[in-house]
């Protein structure tokens, strides 16, 4: 095979940078008055510029896939400078199973939004420079390895958001946008004041300042310490992915989103509170995490439950694929607390096919959105036979959708929830009550928007989808179907990282509650 | 003695050139009518006065001249503050100085020199009377300032009320510092400091009394009403000079105070520097919330910021490091501050003859007729917010959150979360107005100000690149705490 870091050996060690690297040169770009005023309507050349870029990060994702070894668990393509000496801070990059697909997900679904975004109307450049900004910080959160970094990169996707929605979205947009930041906010905060306690119990310990998380991992806490932490974790974790209890915000910011941003929402952002989890909650605090589990678990089959019956009740699109997200991230949270390699592999195929499942429906959406103006599904009726390739994407996003066999959402759900009936027998089964829901209000959704009478007159004059559209689309189904009919090349590379993963959570709980009850004699 | 002698005067110099530039200005204002002038004579003057505080070696605070004054990094580093402050400060105000009458700006000029003199010394006092005089210099140049618009009636108001609870606050300072003389024998700090374990009931009290001045300046609760009133009233380029370097000034006295002075007391000062901190950013942030008027909003969350910085005078630096997180503090929330007002000083302007020129619907699709004003005061409202992109802003909140948690005051950070968390609003709450709301019907016309924008865009440009690479400040302050 003809290996490229033979060639430029220099390129190994900066490809994760040139993932952060990129977006952020698109943002400074769309924001030079160059492409025109920021106000210019058309804004085509913004456009093609930001399309162009946006390949980028795209094929360095492809590079990174093709080069990742999947026989190592550990991170690759490390890149390590000291940022901040006194504090033991330092720019980490790394990638390994667990965050591999969730930064090539971000890469494909860039393009496709940019693709996808000429209705944006005023100023294209404003809105390209947010959605740069926004892949900068997706990437820089899923590669640091350092936990201010990636503090740091975790609040940076606010901002472009909170511009994104209160721009460009609907009526409600100011309400939706404020109370998305302020949940968010109020979570990260809390994180934040867990991280410093833990930062300064390691220097406690150790006699010396680290943020890494490679450092952190050798934390020596108390039960309760540990418990209040990992709480403080999952609480922002827990907003961002949403569990259900916190997950108000999530209907309204969908519904006013513009339909990239809710894409990126839907597609990315949501997965970072699950990849927090992983990457971040339970390794840092495996005993807190091992005692809380079943909690987690159960709160994610309320999610999963709970989330399919509101979207069933639903009259609007929007909100209903927004709730099928609330109940779909259910299965991720249930999966993520069983702590076995099959779920946790389950999770991750899940989450990427739930991003490309639910980044097309929500391009759909728009697309009837575009056209009609309103999201009532009572508004739609047999647009099948006046849209026959739109149809047939929606047909493949919605089996996505309900995890129906060949589609990449099936892998997922198969695995995820056989990989948790051993530890939570109860609740995986409660959880296959979801899946029967789900199919119940896609369905009925499909059915009620494409087949029966076409009664409405607008709906007569609907067009097929445009080649913009189209290209936007394709995509995302053709990767549906290649995920469900070879999912080799997924699994195997998280395979390894998993099972590295797993077992270092079991052998550090097991340890640590040696080391407290031996040692302190303190009752777990 | 001469060697030494004169070798001291040049460790004072930066302040000679401050009182020498003072007089010239005065001197100038007799033969020249033009306001750009003795602005940027001005300017030239603080601007000397920073380079020699940047040329000085690190070295530890030393008494000099004396006894009278402390000479070393910890003085230097915050007088730099407070300079820096000053001299962004007449930038900033350079333009409207010049288009508006009565011409007066000669003694403007020569009063925020005086000012920015009196706050030299007030930081390098080392003895009380000397510390009394350089507050007083201080303070009466800036109830003069604050009533400088004399055409505006709420400035005239500022300034008298400034005045009468100033002078109150003043008198208190001073009542405790004969208090302590009375103690222990001696005006001098160390002296005094030396003294230790004389807890009597004399000593205490005028502990007490000092401590109390103290807050008052820096505008802590429960000493804080003087300070929406004031900033709301006084020109805002005067309100951001004293939210920015008088406030720097006073907090370098009141952790010298508390950790030199008052070292060996620290158990009895460490609950109510706690409550302090704790009040003043919860009130600040929660009043805050109702503010219309800009002015009015960045007096209170001037107060809660003033509180994060007192979190850093709760963790020792032996222990936590909070000296040179409150230090860092201070210099990036001078740069917020500053920009901050200078934004609405900018916009203000456009509506002088409007009652509420300052009102946050003045802000209203601020985003579409001028984007780049708009994005620079996105960027303040975020440093301010603690939220990245604005990493000064954030990096100043984890440095003094990381000290007090290290000294094991986790409960007033999670106090400090709230009032972050609170502050976002009322912050976001201005970008909302620029970004999301429709503008006014009436055309906004911004007057051409390239030294304000000037000052605005390296505001923006130290928050960040000061946030990104913060080793660079964070050492010296470091450097400055350790040899106090």
């Amino acid at each position: 095979m003809f290996d490229i870091f033979a060639v430029l050996p220099w390129l190994k060690s900066h490809l994760l940078s040139g993932l952060i690297f990129f977006p952020a040169l698109g943002c400074v770009a769309m924001l030079c008055p160059v492409f025109g005023h920021c106000t210019n309507p058309c804004g085509r050349r913004a456009r093609r510029f930001s399309f162009l870029l946006s390949l980028v990060p795209l094929v360095i994702g492809a590079l990174l896939f093709w080069q990742f070894d999947p026989q190592i668990g550990g991170l690759q393509f490390e890149e390590r400078t000291t940022w901040i000496a006194s504090f033991g801070i330092s720019y980490h990059l790394g990638v390994d199973g667990i965050s591999l697909f969730l930064v090539l997900l971000t890469a494909v679904l860039i393009p496709l939004v940019i693709v996808n975004s000429a209705a944006i109307g005023a100023s294209t450049r404003g809105y390209m420079a947010c959605l740069f900004f926004l892949q900068m910080a997706v990437f820089g959160t899923l590669l640091a390895q350092d936990l201010l970094l990636f503090y740091v990169f975790w609040e940076l996707m606010l901002v472009p958001l909170f511009l994104m929605i209160g721009l460009w979205g609907g009526k409600r947009r100011i309400y939706a946008t404020v109370k998305f930041v302020l949940y968010t906010l109020a979570g990260s905060l809390l994180m934040q004041a867990a991280l410093f306690y833990a930062v300064w119990s390691y220097y406690a310990q150790s006699g010396e300042v680290s943020f890494a998380l490679s450092d952190l991992m050798h934390l020596k806490l108390t039960f309760r310490e540990e418990s209040w932490l990992f709480l403080a974790f999952a609480l922002a974790f827990g907003i961002k992915v949403p569990i259900v209890p916190l997950h108000t915000w999530l209907p309204d910011a969908h519904v006013e989103a513009p339909t990239g941003g809710s894409v990126i929402l839907a597609g990315v952002l949501l997965k970072m509170g699950i990849y927090g989890f992983f990457r971040f909650g339970f390794p840092l605090f495996p005993r807190a995490a091992l005692e809380y589990a079943p909690y987690l678990a159960a709160l994610g089959v309320v999610g999963v439950v709970y989330g399919a019956l509101m979207a069933w009740a639903q009259t609007d699109i929007k909100r209903l694929v927004a709730y099928s997200s609330v109940s779909h991230l259910g299965y991720c949270v249930l999966g993520l607390s069983a702590l076995s390699v099959m779920a946790a592999g389950g999770v991750i195929f899940l989450m990427v096919s739930h991003g490309l499942a639910t980044g097309a429906l929500f391009l759909i959406v728009g697309v009837l959105y575009e056209r009609r103006h309103t999201r009532e599904i009572s508004e739609y009726g047999g647009l099948a036979a006046k849209m026959p390739v739109f149809a047939f994407c929606f047909a493949v996003a919605t089996l996505a959708s309900i995890a129906l066999p060949l589609s990449s959402g099936f892998i997922g759900e198969f695995l995820t929830l056989a990989g948790s009936f051993e530890r939570f027998p109860v609740l995986t089964i409660t959880a296959l009550l979801g899946v029967a829901l789900g199919a119940v209000y896609m369905l009925t959704l499909y059915k009620r928007v494409m087949f029966g009478e076409l009664d409405q007159e607008k709906n007569g004059k609907l067009e097929d989808l445009h080649l913009r559209e189209t290209a936007a689309l394709v995509p995302l189904v053709v990767l549906i179907f290649w995920l469900g009919l070879f999912p080799q090349p997924l699994l195997e590379r998280t395979e390894v990282s998993l099972r590295q993963y797993c077992s270092q959570i079991m052998a550090r709980a097991a340890y640590l509650s040696g080391f407290r009850s031996s040692g302190h004699g303190e009752a777990l | 003695m001469f060697d030494q002698l004169a070798n001291e005067m040049f460790l004072v110099l930066p302040l000679l050139c401050l009182a020498v530039g003072a007089l010239v200005v005065m001197m100038l204002d007799v033969f020249s009518g033009s306001a750009t002038l003795k602005g940027v004579v001005t300017a030239v003057v603080l601007g000397a006065s920073i380079w020699m505080l940047c040329l000085v070696p690190s070295y530890p605070e030393k008494v000099i001249l004396g006894g009278l004054v402390f000479g070393g990094s910890y003085t230097y580093f915050t007088a730099l503050v407070l300079c820096l402050s000053a001299f962004l400060t007449v930038l900033l105000a350079l333009n409207k100085q010049k288009k508006e009458g009565p011409k007066r700006e000669g003694e403007y000029y020569t009063l925020l020199l005086m000012a920015v003199a009196g706050g030299y010394i007030f930081i390098s006092a080392a003895e009380l009377i000397t510390l009394f005089i350089g507050l007083e210099i201080l303070s009466l140049a800036l109830y003069a300032l604050c009533a400088s618009e004399l055409t505006n009636r709420s400035s005239v108001q500022a300034g008298v009320k400034y005045f009468m609870l100033g002078s109150f606050a003043s008198v208190i300072l001073l009542y405790g510092m004969a208090l302590l003389y009375g103690a222990s024998g001696s005006t001098e700090i160390i002296k005094i400091a030396d003294v230790a374990g004389n807890s009597s009931g004399i000593f205490l009290s005028g502990a007490a009394l000092l401590f109390c001045g103290m807050l008052f300046k820096i505008g802590l609760v429960p000493f804080h009403f003087w300070v929406p009133d004031v900033y709301h009233g006084a020109p805002t380029a005067v309100s951001a000079f004293m939210a920015s370097g008088v406030k720097a000034a006073a907090v370098a006295v009141m952790l010298r105070i508390l950790w030199v002075l008052f070292g060996s007391y620290a158990e009895l000062w460490m609950d109510l520097v706690w409550w302090v901190a704790a009040l003043s950013i919860l009130l600040g942030n929660f009043v805050a919330l109702s503010q219309r008027g800009l002015k009015s909003l960045l007096a209170y969350s001037s107060i809660a910021h003033a509180g994060y910085i007192a979190m850093g005078i709760l963790a020792r630096s032996e222990i936590g490091g909070g000296g040179e997180a409150a230090l860092y503090y201070l210099l990036i929330y001078s740069f917020m501050t500053l920009g901050a007002f200078g934004v609405v000083l900018v916009l203000s302007a456009a509506y002088a003859d409007k009652r509420t020129p300052d009102d946050i619907t003045r802000f209203n699709g601020l985003a579409t007729t001028h984007p780049w004003t708009a994005a620079l005061m996105t960027f303040f409202m975020l440093a301010l917010a603690g939220m990245p992109p604005a990493m000064g802003g954030f990096m100043a909140k984890f440095f003094v959150f990381t000290a007090a948690i290290k000294s094991g005051h986790v409960g007033i950070v999670l106090i400090a979360c709230l009032g972050a968390l609170v502050g976002a609003y009322y912050y976001l709450r201005v970008v909302v107005a620029m970004y999301f709301a429709p503008s006014a019907k009436e055309p906004r016309r911004l007057e051409r100000d390239p030294s304000a924008y000037a000052v605005l865009a390296l505001c923006a440009a130290a928050i960040l690149v000061l946030g990104v690479f913060p080793q660079v400040v964070y050492v010296r302050a470091a450097l400055a705490v350790s040899g106090m």
